[in-house]
């Protein structure tokens, strides 16, 4: 498991978050969980990860800042961005991806959605 | 002034009579002094002195009448041609065919002209000059007022509209400068809250609660004083409509109840069901799968009523933001005009559905926060994207404006005129967002403005007339004893099936408002009627209208009520106006509602200007007096009366020149009453 891909889940709800970390680390992936924006940017700052899966309204720090901090420093801006919100629309999608983000889920979604599209990013092959 | 011109030609006719009988006389004597000296037949002399005489007469005559028509004439066509352009702003040149029997008169009249048209021309642009810098300031001003979201009106102290915005009229309906604000609105509460002002500028605004004339809407209103010099000018008073603020309310209360009890049904039922898999471990595999499709039932159900609510709100909040077609070259100038630094602008043509205000000041806003050494060259440009969306961008070199530095302002009050509404508000309003992207050292923010129709009660093919601030003289006496230059008129023209208003029908009803001295841009009456009868190909060739056109316009009495309500307190003007007033007159007499105005002809009116001219057709009149009528609106009814109303404005002071001040003069004068 040494080589396993690593993901960085800013989610602040506690129940998603739950479901969510069982369902990546039974893909295989190394995951770290942070409840808050700052803890994100703490969490960025120490570490890189290959994937962060970040929610957009989040206390304190932004989703949103936290991906123009991703895109805008040379040693993070490789990472992909999976931005996850309950706001629904599809200008909150476009804004999304044109500040960088590489894809854009509305809440609530379906889970098995999540993994393909984690999977697709990182190019590595789902399990069941 | 017309008098003194057929003296003129009285006492050209006098010298050639009296060339005529001297003449004569002188052969007589002649002849009979001959007789006297010679003697012999008188039959010869007088026979000679008939042919002399009758011969010299006729001569006479003649020349006498080539004379009038040559040049006694042409003498007065050029003087009243003169004097037009001495009282009246006149761009065309003089025919030169009127003086071609009067050598160096026609040039020397010409030069006359040209030199009155360059000092005229010098003295404009002198002035146009001199007050570029006004004009910008007002420019500023008429925008603000304009696209402000909250109805404004300015009212003099005996109730007379002196300005008013298109929320206004959106508000109030079709009220109008000078017209009473009572007409629209119930005044007591108003005229309460007035009272309650203390006196002196510094006065703080009073509330009041009033609704609107036919009930149906309820206003939240604040009323201050205009004060200038000590003296007193009128009350500004701002409107907000409370009844749509109380529908709104009550849809989203509504909406959130449907939302929160289907919520509430679905997580029931998955509790339910969660509960009894967590209390019965050794659930038969069977009964384990219809528990999780009774799970992702209730679940899709669930997301389902949250995307739907979603729209809906979508619906109720998109209706609380006045929103119209604004040019999107305006945001951008008016954007421009305000940020501190330069900024080069893309030209763009087009227009984007927006509150244009809103949108210039979260685009100022956001420019002025830019004020960094750090980042130059900032631009702006709206582009049309795939859907017809409209993206405006506003770019530079250098660092991004952090997130959440523009996260912080977007949460601040938009602006004074907004109340509590914040620019995040704004945004939802239109139902878009605000993002910063970087790239290559280039930074930019990015407002998509997504397509919409505007709000039905604000599009407007032209931008109105909404203010004159010079009609503060209360009106203290009867109609007739009025100034011409002072009054309100409808100018009005009406198309038909044909010209015998016995038996013809109106099948077109239009009216151009004329305030004082000028045309009231927007302030327009153009209704079809339904004539209830076939339109005659011949006449659908003069004036276009087609019966398919006029099939579901409303019938004449119902065109009638809404013209009576336009033309009350005017004063009527059209061309050949007996012709539309028999339409009228007739009518009335049918029972359908009447228009009983003072009516002004301006046929008549050039008759009795231009008494040497045959021609007095609205063509010729215009023609004569500058007034520029473009082919596509001839004939069409709102095209024939702007295009009376700008002659009509040409003719005032030709009227006042000959001491024709007041409405009584005018109708005495033109013998139309």
């Amino acid at each position: 498991m040494g080589s396993a891909k690593k993901i960085l889940l800013v989610e602040d709800e506690d129940n998603i978050a739950l479901a969510l970390e069982f369902l990546i680390r039974r893909q295989g992936f190394d995951l770290d969980r942070v409840a808050t924006g700052t803890d994100a940017v703490t969490a960025l700052e120490r570490d890189c990860p290959d994937l962060v899966l970040l929610d957009v309204m989040l206390p304190g720090v932004s989703g949103y800042e936290i991906l123009q901090m991703i895109r805008g420093t040379d040693r993070l801006r490789h990472i992909k961005v999976l931005m996850m919100s309950a706001s629904g629309g599809e200008i909150a999608r476009r804004k999304g991806l044109a500040m960088g983000a590489d894809a854009y889920l509305t809440k609530p979604f379906e889970t098995s959605h999540l993994t393909a599209q984690i999977c697709d990013l990182l190019g590595t092959p789902a399990h069941g | 002034m017309a008098e003194k011109r057929d003296t003129l030609r009285l006492r050209f006719a006098a010298f050639f009579a009296a060339l005529a009988v001297g003449g004569t006389a002188l052969i007589a004597i002649g002849l009979w002094l001959g007789w006297r000296r010679t003697g012999g037949p008188a039959e010869g002399y007088v026979i000679a002195g008939l042919i002399g005489g009758f011969g010299l007469m006729g001569l006479t005559a003649w020349i006498g009448l080539l004379f009038d028509e040559n040049v006694a004439k042409p003498i007065l066509r050029i003087s009243a041609d003169l004097h037009t352009r001495a009282t009246s702003a006149v761009g065309a040149a003089i025919d030169p065919t009127r003086a071609r029997h009067l050598g160096s008169l026609g040039p020397a009249s010409q030069a006359i002209h040209d030199a009155l048209e360059e000092t005229r021309t010098s003295l404009e642009t002198a002035l146009e000059e001199k007050m570029a810098l006004t004009l910008r300031d007002k420019a500023v001003f008429e925008t603000l007022l304009r696209e402000l979201a909250g109805a404004v009106v300015v009212i003099s102290d005996d109730g007379r509209i002196l300005l008013y915005n298109r929320a206004a009229t959106a508000l109030l309906g079709p009220i109008g400068l000078d017209r009473p604000l009572a007409r629209f609105l119930r005044m007591e509460p108003l005229l309460t809250a007035t009272a309650d002002l203390k006196n002196g500028p510094t006065a703080e605004p009073v509330s009041f609660l009033t609704t609107s004339i036919g009930g149906n809407l309820v206003l939240n209103g604040a009323v201050s004083d205009i004060w200038q010099d000590g003296e007193r000018l009128g009350h500004v008073v701002l409107f907000r409509d409370t009844t749509e603020d109380l529908r709104t309310h009550g849809k989203l209360d509504r909406l959130l109840d449907e939302t929160l009890e289907a919520a509430r049904r679905s997580t029931s039922a998955m509790a339910a069901i969660v509960n009894v898999l967590q209390d019965v471990p050794d659930i038969a595999p069977e009964e384990r799968t219809r528990f999780d499709e009774g799970l992702s039932t209730e679940l899709a159900q669930l997301t389902r009523q949250i995307e739907a609510s979603e729209e809906e709100e979508k619906t109720i909040t998109a209706r609380h933001w006045p929103l119209r077609d604004v040019a999107l070259q305006q945001i951008m100038e008016a954007v421009a005009m305000r940020v501190a630094v330069p900024v080069s602008l893309t030209e763009t043509d087009g227009t984007a559905c927006c509150d244009g205000f809103a949108v210039t000041e979260i685009l100022t806003r956001i420019a002025n926060e830019l004020g960094d050494a750090e980042r130059t060259g900032l631009g702006l440009s709206a582009t049309r994207e795939a859907g017809d969306d409209v993206r405006l961008e506003l770019s530079w070199s250098g660092p991004a404006l952090p997130m959440a530095e523009l996260d912080r302002w977007l949460d601040e009050r938009l602006a004074p005129a907004y109340g509590e509404h914040t620019a995040r508000d704004a945004l939802r309003a239109h139902r878009t967002d605000i993002w910063v992207t970087s790239e290559d050292g280039m930074s930019r923010v990015v407002l998509p403005l997504p397509r919409r129709e505007a709000s039905a009660a604000l599009r407007s093919r032209d931008v109105p007339d909404f203010y004159d601030f010079t009609l503060k003289a209360p009106r203290d006496q009867a109609l007739g004893g009025q100034y011409l230059s002072a009054l309100s008129y409808v100018v009005f023209d009406t198309e038909t099936t044909g010209l015998d208003p016995q038996r013809d029908e109106i099948i077109q009803l239009a009216g151009a408002r004329v305030l004082g001295q000028r045309l009231l841009r927007g302030e327009e009456f153009d209704q079809l009627v339904n004539p209830g009868r076939p339109i005659p190909p011949s006449s659908t060739e003069i004036h276009g209208i087609t019966p398919e056109m006029v099939a579901n316009a409303p019938e004449l009495g119902s065109a009638l009520a809404g013209f009576a309500e336009f033309t009350e307190d005017s004063v009527l003007v059209a061309h050949h106006a007996a012709f539309d007033l028999a339409f009228l007159t007739r009518a009335k007499a049918q029972g359908l509602p009447a228009i009983d105005r003072p009516t002004l002809c301006t046929a008549r009116l050039s008759s009795k200007l231009f008494p040497h001219s045959d021609d007095h057709t609205l063509d010729t009149l215009a023609r004569r007096l500058g007034v520029t009528i473009p082919e596509e609106v001839r004939h069409t009814a709102l095209g024939d009366s702007i295009a009376t109303a700008e002659v009509f404005l040409k003719l005032v002071p030709l009227l006042e020149a000959r001491s024709i001040f007041t409405l009584n003069d005018a109708l005495e004068w033109q013998g139309l009453r």
